[in-house]
């Protein structure tokens, strides 16, 4: 019996690689891999071609017509990507190329993933942002198939945050476009009347109850998901004036995660979201929130002094810098070169008052 | 803003007042002569180039926590004295300045 197996497989492998040979000998169509490939190469030569054309016109009239008549333009491709999926939907490469589409067709890429590949695990690339943005129907359609229907956890963690997240930017929306003409209008030219008419109308208490369930299932079933790059970024999740999403979730991980170094960065980007709060807040309740920011600073720095961030070296360098950098307390050294090349330091101009301004061009 | 500062640095030359500038785009010296000839600003700025060890941030900002534009005030013995992230009122700059000027210069003019 093992014998008749080996023998199969010794078969099997002598048999294969003729297949393939004569796959290309004959002219028979290339596998779906294979279009996917070629695609993506045709795009790539297309866009060196471009390029190289490009650097070499001698005129900006001639740069001018390059770019009117050779400049690559992915609209050209998406109809093949989406052909590809469409006939091959029990091939695996079908994801790979409605991914691609979907930066560009979004629309009917959304519809096709839906139909076909909700439970793919090759979602990882365009979930995780889903919702912070407006959500269009489709959009959160989608995002709850992947939550009910996708098998990875992370994938369904990404389409609960998101959704979550969205429903309560969709609240809020509700709650200040009717008082706001300017950003209303705005709103309008970008995502169209129709778009804002259908969010208005929608059930306010009934959206923002079920984003609360939603955020109450991430934290309970979904929190280990995070990485230490997700939770350094959180301070820049806020997607609208008073988002409590950032503060919610950080408080979370401090009262309930296990591991240490996703304490350390919650702690630290919990102090920084509330300082960021108590500096819009007058009085008691800005107070309040700046001790406990400096608390949570202080905490950063006795327990977890030796976590490694994602961006900015420390937890403890950080958080002594924030508890270091306050009205009060001696100015840092800062050594450094000027314009010109010239060494210089901040203490050389000890004796007069300095107005030091990190200021960008941009 | 760089008006103000323009005219600050100006209004300023005669006192105990310096203004010093740290550049937060990355560039090195060169780059950021080129820009500060450029925009004709007339002020020493560190250069804080991007350091590979600290990520996206160059030595100063990170080690000064910045992220985006930001103001320190520091009187004439070196103590942090008002912090701004942001903009700020240029009147809120003026009124502080004035008051550690007095300081810095003995505080005879106090009234």
């Amino acid at each position: 019996m093992l014998r008749i197996v080996g023998e199969a497989v010794l078969v099997l492998l002598l048999v294969l690689p003729a297949l393939a040979d004569d796959g290309k000998s004959q002219d028979k169509p290339p596998r779906p891999a294979e279009q996917f490939k070629a695609l993506l190469k045709e795009i790539h030569d297309g866009q060196l071609a471009y390029y190289k054309a490009y650097q070499g016109a001698k005129s900006e009239e001639e740069r001018q017509k390059i770019f009117r008549e050779k400049s690559p333009s992915p609209e050209d491709f998406a109809p093949k990507f989406l052909a590809l999926a469409e006939k091959h939907p029990e091939d695996p490469v079908a994801v790979d190329a409605l991914v691609w589409v979907f930066t560009n067709q979004f629309g009917k890429a959304l519809a096709i993933l839906l139909r076909d590949h909700v439970t793919s695990d090759k979602l990882g690339p365009i979930v995780p942002r889903m919702g912070f943005q407006i959500m269009d129907p489709p959009t959160e359609t989608f995002l709850r198939a992947i939550l009910d229907q996708n098998p990875n956890r992370q994938l369904q963690a990404d389409a609960c945050l998101g959704l979550a997240h969205g429903l309560r930017y969709q609240v809020e929306l509700m709650r200040m476009l009717p008082k706001d003409a300017n950003t209303a209008r705005i709103f309008e030219q970008t995502v169209g009347k129709k778009r804002i008419d259908a969010l208005l109308k929608q059930n306010a208490a009934q959206l923002d109850a079920e984003s609360e369930k939603l955020f109450r299932r991430f934290i309970d079933k979904y929190l280990d998901t995070l990485d230490t790059m997700q939770v350094a970024n959180m301070s820049r999740m806020r997607m609208f004036d008073g988002d409590p999403t950032a503060e919610q979730l950080l408080r979370a991980i401090l009262e309930k995660d296990s591991r240490r170094d996703i304490q350390g960065v919650a702690c630290l980007m919990l102090a920084q979201v509330l300082k960021g709060q108590a500096g819009m807040l007058q009085g008691e309740k800005g107070e309040k929130l700046r001790k406990e920011s400096e608390a949570l600073f202080e905490r950063a720095l006795e327990k977890y002094a030796d976590v490694k961030t994602p961006y900015f070296g420390t937890v403890g360098v950080k958080a002594q810098g924030e508890l270091r950098l306050v009205a009060g307390k001696p100015a840092p050294e800062i050594e450094g070169q000027d314009q010109d090349g010239k060494k210089f330091r901040l203490s050389d101009y000890k004796g007069k008052v300095v107005l030091l301004d990190f200021w960008s061009q941009f | 803003m760089w008006p103000y500062e323009r005219s600050l640095v100006k209004k300023l030359e005669n006192k105990p007042f310096v203004l010093i500038g740290v550049n937060t785009d990355q560039h090195d010296s060169d780059k950021l002569k080129a820009v500060m000839d450029k925009e004709q600003l007339p002020w020493r700025s560190f250069a804080d180039p991007r350091d590979g060890a600290r990520g996206a941030t160059g030595r100063i900002c990170g080690e000064w926590c910045i992220e985006a534009r930001a103001m320190f005030v520091i009187d004439h013995k070196g103590v942090i004295r008002h912090k701004w992230l942001g903009g700020q009122a240029t009147q809120l700059i003026d009124d502080a300045l004035e008051k550690l000027i007095e300081e810095a210069e003995g505080g005879e003019k106090k009234e």
